[in-house]
This record gives C-alpha cells, sequence and structure tokens, in this order.
C-alpha cells in the first residue's frame, strides 16, 4: 500500500470526525428508534444480499443513508453511513485495515457533507415536520447528488492513488457515471423510506425492502450462471464432438481463433462473445452426418457431399430452439457461404453475408488447414496463411484474412495453445 | 377427427369469454352501488401509461408464452382512484397493444391481445368488490388488506391465464396453473409488496409515490426476467444438445425428450421438487451422452458411466452425474447405490424403447415382468399410473 494513501486516508479521517463532530453538535437525533430501525435494516441487507439489477454494485446502504438523512437528520446519516461501512464479507476476504478505515471514513465524510448541503438549502427532518418535503425538494435533490459525487471523487482519487494512475482515467475506467442511474433509483427508495418511518409504518418498511433484497440475492445467482453459461456450452459440445478424434477440439479452437480476429478486426464487446459463441456451436449439425462420411480418407460420393453441406442448417434450425441464442443462429446457418457466391446453402455473396459469418468463415477455415484429418496431415502455419491469402476475396472475406493475418504470430492468433 | 377437435377448441373458447364477460356483468350488476362515477383525468392518463408499460418487461414461461403482470398497477388503482377510471385505462392500454405492430419478440396476434384486455378487465372487476368491502381502514391494518387483495388479484390472473393458453392453444405438456404460477411467485410478491407500499404512502405522496414504484417494479421484474432467462436458456440449450448427440442415431430421434417429460412427470408423483426436478429432467436429457462415437449396442451400461464423466466435468451438471451413472442399476442394493433418481431416468429409457418397438401395452406388461428392487417396482407402479393418465385409450 503506497504512503500516501495512508496520509490520504487520515486526513479523510480527520476531516470525517471535524464533520460529524460538529453534526452531533447540531443535528442531534430526536428519536433514536428509526435510526436504529435503518441500522437492522442495513446491516442485514449489506450482509445477506448482493448486487442489484442496475448498473454498476451501488448497495442498498446508500438508500438507507439517505433514508436516515431525510428522516432524522445529517448526524443520523453519518451514523449509518459508518454502520453500513461495516462488512462481514470484506473481514472474511481479509481485505486490508487500511482500505476499510478509509472506505468508513470517506463514507461518513460524504454522509456529513451531503447532510450539510441538504439542511443548507433548507431541508427539515421528516420526523419532526411530519408529511412533507415542501419548500425542500431542491434540497433532498442536492443532498443526494452532494453524496453521490463527494462518493464518487474520494473512492476515485483513493484508487488513483492506490494503482498509480491519473485520476481522469481512473473515473473512465470505472464507469462512476453508469452507476448514476441506479443512485437515482436508490435516492428514490430511500425516499419512500424515510416517508415511511415519518409515519411509523413498520410493516411497510419491511415489504419496500423485502423485494429489493429477493432480487438482489436472486439476481446474484443470475450473475453467476451468466458468466458460466459459455463454459458449459464448451464443455458439452467437446463432449460431444470428442467421437471423432479428426475434429476433437476443432470448435474450442475455431472460438479462440474467432474471438481474437472479431477483436482484431476492432469489432464491439458484444459482438466478440457473439461470434464466440457462435464458433462453438457451429458444427453441432455436423453430429447427424455419419462417422464414416466426416472420416473417410477417400472422395466424397455427391450424395455424401450433398449430406455434409446440410450441417449448417441442420445446425441453424437446432440452435434456433434456444431463444438465448437467437443472435448466433444466422451466423451459423452461413459460415459456409463464400464471397463470391459459390458457397452453401443459399449461395450469398459479398455483403449479402453476415458479418461475423465472415468472421467465423476465415477461423474455420485456418484451424480445417491446421489440424490433421484422415485423408492428409495438418498444414505449417506459413502454408495455412499463404493458402488464406490465395482464397481472399473468392472464398474468404479479404478484409478479414488481412486482420486475421495481422495478429502478430506469437501465439497469440492460437491464444497460447 | 380433426373437425371434432376444432370444434370442441371453438366450444371452449367461446366458454372461456363467456365466463369472462359474465364476471364482469355480475360484479356490474350485483357490487355496483349504483350511479356511474366519472372518471378521474390524471388517473386514466397516468394509469393507462402504466398498464401500457408493464408489457415492456413481460415474462416469458418455459414453453415459450408471454405473460403480462400488471398487478402492481392494478392493484394499487383499486385504492387509489375509482373502478371507471381502472376499467377505461385498462380498455386504452388495450387499444395501444392492439395498434402496435407485432415484433420478432412479440408474436401474440391482434386477437389475442384483445382476448389479454377482456381478461384484465374481468380480474380487476371480481377483485373489487373484495377491495370495497375492506376500503375504510386505516394505519397498518391498510397493508393487510391490500396483501389479501392482492393474493386473490394473483390467483384469478394465474386461473384466467392458464385457462386461456389451454384454450388457445392445443396442449403439448404441462400447461396447469401451478406451471404458469412456479416461475412467476417472486415477480408476484414484488408486485404486491410494492401495491401494498404504495396504499400505505399514499396519502402523503400522491401520485408521486405510485410513479416512483412502478420504476422500481418495473426494474425488480427486469431483473427477475434475466434470470428466467438464463434458467431457460440453461434447459434449452441442454434439450438442444441432447437432440444433437441423437443425430447420429437416428432410430433414437427424440428418445432423450420423451425420457425427460416422463421423467420429470414420474418424480413429481415421487415427491420431487425444485431443483432435484430440474436435474432430474438433466440427468434424463443427457443419460445417453456417452453413447457418442460408440455406435455400438451396449447392454451392460457402459456408456451411462462414459456419460457420467463427461457431464462430470461441467460445473453446472456436476449434481447430474451420478444420476446418469446408475440409469442401469435395477436394484438399490447394489454397489454403488443408484439415486432413485437414477433408477426413474432408467425405468423411463427402458419403457421408452419399448413402447417405440411394441407400443405402450406390451411395453407395461414387459415393464412389469422385468426384474429389479423394491424402488424400481414403485417406481413402474407410478409408471403405469402416469401412462394410463396421459394415453389416448385405442
Amino acid at each position: 500500500m503506497p504512503r500516501a494513501m495512508h496520509t490520504y486516508t487520515y486526513a479523510v479521517c480527520a476531516l470525517a470526525g471535524i464533520v460529524t463532530a460538529a453534526l452531533f453538535l447540531a443535528y442531534p437525533i430526536p428519536n433514536w428508534l428509526p435510526v436504529v430501525a435503518l441500522l437492522v435494516l442495513d446491516f442485514v441487507t449489506e450482509n445477506f444480499v448482493f448486487e442489484l439489477p442496475i448498473a454498476g454494485s451501488v448497495s442498498l446502504a446508500f438508500a438507507v443513508t439517505y433514508a436516515a438523512l431525510l428522516h432524522s437528520g445529517p448526524f443520523a446519516a453519518v451514523v449509518c453511513a459508518l454502520a453500513g461501512s461495516t462488512n462481514l464479507q470484506e473481514f472474511r476476504e481479509g481485505k486490508p485495515a487500511i482500505l476499510r478505515l478509509f472506505n468508513a471514513a470517506q463514507l461518513a465524510l460524504s454522509a456529513g457533507l451531503a447532510g450539510l448541503a441538504y439542511s443548507a438549502l433548507g431541508g427539515t427532518m421528516l420526523s419532526q415536520n411530519v408529511g412533507s418535503l415542501q419548500g425542500a425538494p431542491a434540497a433532498a435533490v442536492a443532498g443526494a447528488l452532494v453524496f453521490f459525487i463527494a462518493n464518487v471523487l474520494f473512492v476515485g482519487y483513493g484508487s488513483s492513488i492506490i494503482s498509480g494512475r491519473p485520476v481522469l482515467e481512473v473515473f473512465r475506467e470505472q464507469g462512476f457515471l453508469s452507476y448514476g442511474s441506479s443512485v437515482l433509483v436508490l435516492a428514490l427508495l430511500g425516499f419512500v423510506m424515510a416517508t415511511l418511518l415519518a409515519m411509523e409504518s413498520w410493516a411497510g418498511l419491511l415489504l419496500l425492502v423485502l423485494p429489493f433484497a429477493l432480487v438482489r440475492r436472486i439476481f446474484r445467482v443470475y450473475l453467476e450462471l451468466s458468466e458460466a453459461y459459455t463454459a458449459t456450452v464448451r464443455s458439452l459440445v467437446s463432449a460431444i464432438e470428442a467421437k471423432d478424434p479428426y475434429t476433437r477440439g476443432h470448435s474450442e479452437r475455431v472460438a479462440v481463433y474467432a474471438r481474437r480476429l472479431a477483436e482484431a478486426a476492432g469489432l464491439s464487446a458484444t459482438d466478440a462473445s457473439l461470434v464466440e459463441r457462435a464458433a462453438l456451436l457451429h458444427d453441432v449439425g455436423k453430429i447427424g452426418v455419419r462417422l464414416s462420411t466426416l472420416t473417410s480418407p477417400k472422395h466424397l460420393s455427391a450424395g455424401e457431399v450433398r449430406e455434409i453441406r446440410e450441417h449448417p442448417t441442420i445446425g441453424g434450425d437446432l440452435i434456433q430452439q434456444v431463444e438465448f441464442l437467437s443472435d448466433v443462429v444466422p451466423v451459423i446457418r452461413h459460415h459456409h457461404e463464400h464471397v463470391d457466391g459459390a458457397g452453401y446453402p443459399a449461395g450469398l455473396s459479398g455483403e449479402e453475408i453476415p458479418l461475423l459469418s465472415r468472421v467465423l468463415a476465415v477461423a474455420d477455415a485456418y484451424d480445417a488447414m491446421t489440424s490433421d484429418r484422415a485423408y492428409r496431415p495438418g498444414m505449417e502455419e506459413r502454408e495455412a496463411l499463404a493458402e488464406l491469402k490465395r482464397v481472399a476475396g473468392s472464398q474468404l472475406d479479404a478484409a478479414m484474412v488481412g486482420y486475421f493475418l495481422a495478429i502478430p504470430s506469437d501465439s497469440s492468433r492460437t491464444g497460447g495453445q | 377427427m380433426a373437425r371434432v377437435r376444432g370444434i370442441a377448441r371453438t366450444a371452449a373458447l367461446a366458454a372461456y369469454m363467456f365466463a369472462l364477460f359474465a364476471s364482469i356483468a355480475t360484479v356490474g350488476i350485483v357490487a355496483y352501488p349504483g350511479s356511474l362515477e366519472p372518471p378521474n383525468r390524471l388517473w386514466t392518463i397516468v394509469l393507462a401509461i402504466a398498464f401500457s408499460l408493464t408489457r415492456l418487461v413481460r415474462t416469458r414461461l418455459p414453453r415459450g408464452d408471454e405473460v403480462r403482470i400488471d398487478e402492481m398497477v392494478g392493484l394499487s388503482a383499486l385504492w387509489l382512484t375509482n373502478i371507471e377510471t381502472i376499467v377505461i385505462s385498462i380498455v386504452l392500454s388495450g387499444l395501444v397493444d392492439v395498434l402496435t405492430p407485432r415484433t420478432p419478440t412479440a408474436h401474440s396476434s391482434r386477437g389475442e391481445r384483445l382476448l389479454d384486455t377482456v381478461r384484465r378487465v374481468a380480474v380487476v372487476s371480481l377483485v373489487y368488490p373484495a377491495v370495497s368491502l375492506s376500503r375504510g381502514q386505516m394505519g397498518e391494518r391498510l397493508l393487510f388488506g391490500v396483501l389479501g387483495a392482492g393474493v386473490l388479484y394473483v390467483a384469478l390472473d394465474v386461473l384466467a391465464v392458464s385457462t386461456q393458453q389451454r384454450v388457445l392453444v392445443p396442449s403439448d405438456g404441462p400447461r396447469g396453473v401451478v406451471s404458469v404460477f412456479r416461475p412467476l411467485a417472486s415477480i408476484y410478491l414484488v408486485h404486491i409488496a410494492m401495491a401494498a407500499v404504495v396504499v400505505r404512502v399514499s396519502s402523503m405522496l400522491g401520485v408521486g409515490a405510485f410513479l416512483i414504484a412502478l420504476l422500481m417494479t418495473l426494474i425488480l421484474q427486469n431483473g427477475l426476467n434475466l434470470y428466467l432467462r438464463i434458467r431457460r436458456a440453461y434447459a434449452e440449450t441442454i434439450d438442444v444438445l441432447a437432440q444433437a448427440a441423437e443425430l447420429d442415431r437416428p432410430a433414437d430421434a427424440g428418445h432423450a425428450r420423451r425420457v425427460a417429460d416422463l421423467s420429470i412427470a414420474l418424480g413429481r408423483r415421487l415427491g420431487m421438487a425444485g431443483i432435484d426436478l430440474e436435474q432430474l429432467g438433466y440427468a434424463a436429457l443427457l443419460h445417453d451422452v456417452g453413447r457418442i462415437g460408440h455406435p455400438e449396442a451396449d447392454s451392460g451400461g457402459e456408456h451411462a458411466v462414459r456419460g457420467a464423466q463427461i457431464v462430470e466435468s461441467i460445473p453446472f451438471l456436476s449434481p447430474v452425474a451420478p444420476l446418469i451413472a446408475g440409469h442401469h442399476c435395477v436394484d438399490e442394493t447394489s454397489d454403488p447405490a443408484p439415486a432413485t433418481g437414477a433408477i426413474v431416468v432408467g425405468v423411463c429409457s427402458d419403457f421408452d424403447r419399448l413402447r417405440s418397438k411394441h407400443g405402450s401395452t406390451i411395453a407395461l406388461q414387459r415393464m412389469v415382468a422385468s426384474e429389479g428392487g423394491v424402488v424400481r417396482r414403485r417406481v413402474i407402479g407410478e409408471l403405469i399410473r402416469v401412462v394410463a393418465a396421459t394415453e389416448v385409450r385405442p
């Protein structure tokens, strides 16, 4: 941990201490019961539930702190912020003490500053002034904004010290702005919580927080499942492919090449993942082609050629049944089209062929050439690249072949295999 | 035969529509206080927009049907405004539905969307009398009034939705009330809880409370939809890859899926539920995955061991491996002891192969005559009941 981070942390702590002490004197908490209720809620939601289904990972603690501010004033907000920063998970994971201290101090300070802004603009405590924010909607908005901005600035500066990179770069990379939308929702949630507290509706408070807690929990499972999805498909496909020693691992390698090519061609991250998925499944329709045909060292009969040519269609039809993969279907269906129109199944040419199919075709051709087949051994990398260059513009998209050739050959094309 | 079925379908549709209109009319005549109240203009606009917005986050059920859930809007509106306003705004949002063109993701026909509108009016009308009974309540008791009415609202809605699906689409699998409700339970919970909160704070925040809660409900439901979608993606992907594995053996086409449907029906009767049932389904779909690349007949169950090895390496599916490994064991006392699920898959697989060759009756006789332990006997007993209940009699 850099020395500067220690200095920074102590400075934030000192400021937080001063602000807290001042707020304690200026805005004593009129009734502790609602604040304790919020603290309990905060502790439970922080420690037993996880991400929210909106951008970023701003936790419910923001809503609880904001509710405390509106209901019981600035000092209550600081208390809630401090309590919300104690997270059992971080203790278990062994997060450095200095970072935990920093986190608590910056949250308390942000909450304190928000409280000052709220009071300065005429905001009062809902607990004292039952039933309205009359005259103070501007104060409420300012309170939420100051809390959010102060929090982002303190954290951003801290991570810039730790990583040793310029502050602006950290801000751009962390995507703090995308937290904005979640902060809006959480501020509204905090506002409704404060109103329920002012009405002393404990059951209402519980009913409001329950759905959020439930959804956060389910959403965590969603994140895990969606991360594991591609891995699951990869394992299943390689299990199915294993029947043919000559194509074993083919789909997996094509997936690696296709992803690298998509990245080299400057396609979006979404397209890169899409083509990776398509590549993993591009030969699913080939399982229907008889083993003897696939591994035959002899020339194929007309019937066998027809059989092989059906595999993109069969594969597309199969994958179509998975709603989640509907974007992948056209990519698979057309991965054997040639840019000169001589391919199959539809005989599309040039730009008519989906872009990602053209990406997939290059990756597929390269792997087919470099791996061993029943009727010939695999080519050397240099030979295969020369062959790609030769068919660029007729069979394969010339631009895509160009990007593929431009990938440095020191194992990054093959993904270090 | 097809014509008879067509007439039966039309009759069912007519009966369903009659029930919808009859309930609207009954409530209108019996429970209605007398003269019409004028609709509230502000609430009409707000509710029409809110009802239309709920269409953005409609949820897709496992069999591909889409359900729009609007409990939060309808339920809170019953307290916040009069029934005339609600009915008018549902009709307005229904008009928006009917006029918007079909999109690839929303493939219901105009007629279906019209029927949806009538259904929503009928459900809200039927909840209305219950709400007007508890209208006078104040404070925390208000919350419980909303929760009670919410349960009624959901029950009626689920009943109507599942009936409508059964009437409109010829059945190709389980479509009962339970199959509609189960995946959506958490979404209904979110809607009812949010409606209760809106009603409670509306005396202080008015329309603002409704709008805030609507925004939150839409966001939360969207999160739940993402989760349901990825779950469905797993199930559909495994189904498709199981089909791909069968392409190699044309004689087996559809075997895995039939075994899965039957296994789930049996598992349910044997008291399995939730994640166990889901894993039983995956095991059944993948029970022959070890046969790939080994087309020769294999009655000794080596493919079961190979299949289990394949599945074991996949984190999401590793709990399914023992169910595949044991599906050729007939006796639960053998070592290692097969799980009940494995025996279910084995029975269903044997039965499906016999049925393809000899038909249901002879297949069942052979199953009864086959040897096996106590658990297998019990499973076969349930099999006879399931097959008798579902097969069309000759």
